[in-house]
């Protein structure tokens, strides 16, 4: 029995940390991905601003600033911990039950290969 | 000393699949949960691009062109662009309800603090475009 709840209450930590990386990740894209998604998505691409806004010159200037790259960094991790918690409760609310553990190693997993492959690719640009 | 049996058998309540789809609250919360995919199928979009910046002036111009302008993923990211407004709208709601914010021993109405919320998201927003759009 004391294995059991020492295991859940392991799991309640572990669960703690997972969830302030989601709700950090909901805070920070609730802010800014409607206008990323708007402008470099969107406007630029249809023309409804100058498409030279998304342009190779202007975004390899802003990417290679140091300050850009922390923003950046921040915005593709927590916004991959969000997603991977709150979708890990989607496919639990859908029923699936079978392959709780899996389901939780390959989300967040994939979180954190997106998180290195993020840093790796924000440091190639210079 | 109690030993706990090997393995605790667990009723679960039967539930169809399709549970969200029997009341509208359920629906929208479904909606809300699912935002979070398109969240992060931009994330990766956005990856791509980065990849592809940093490979040179060809490849990034090939990917905006090709990729970024082709109607199909104009469509998805109109699609990807109505579920992450789902996102913020819901999130600041929220905010407001779980965020107790309090001023000497009274607390802030939840709707102000919600307030607070939408006005961080537009300032944010307008910041962020200034700097995209700044000649």
């Amino acid at each position: 029995m004391q294995h059991h709840v020492e295991e859940s209450a392991k799991g309640g930590h572990n669960e703690l940390f997972w969830y302030g990386l989601f709700a950090a990740g909901g805070v920070l894209t609730a802010f800014v991905v409607p206008i990323h998604v708007l402008i470099n998505n969107l406007a630029a691409p249809l023309g409804l601003v100058p498409v030279e806004t998304i342009g190779y010159e202007r975004m390899a200037r802003l990417v290679a600033h140091p300050l850009v790259k922390v923003y950046l960094f921040a915005l593709i991790a927590l916004g991959l911990f969000h997603w991977a918690h709150r979708f890990r409760y989607v496919l639990i609310d859908l029923g699936v039950m079978g392959a709780r553990e899996l389901i939780a190693v390959l989300a967040y997993g994939s979180a954190i290969a997106g998180t290195v492959i993020g840093a790796i690719l924000l440091l190639r640009v210079t | 000393m109690i030993e706990a049996p090997p393995e605790l058998k667990l009723y679960r309540r039967p539930m169809a699949r399709a549970w969200w789809l029997k009341n509208r609250r359920y629906t929208l919360y479904m909606l809300r949960e699912i935002s979070s995919v398109f969240i992060g199928v931009w994330i990766v979009l956005f990856l791509v691009q980065l990849a592809q910046l940093g490979s040179g002036r060809e490849a990034y111009q090939g990917f905006v062109a090709g990729f970024l302008r082709s109607p199909i993923v104009i469509i998805l990211n109109l699609a990807i662009f109505v579920f992450v407004m789902v996102h913020s709208i819901t999130w600041n709601q929220l905010t407001g309800v779980i965020q107790v914010v309090r001023i000497g021993d009274r607390e802030l109405p939840s709707r102000y603090v919600a307030g607070g919320a939408f006005a961080t998201w537009l300032v944010a927003s307008l910041v962020i475009a200034a700097v995209m759009l700044a000649a």
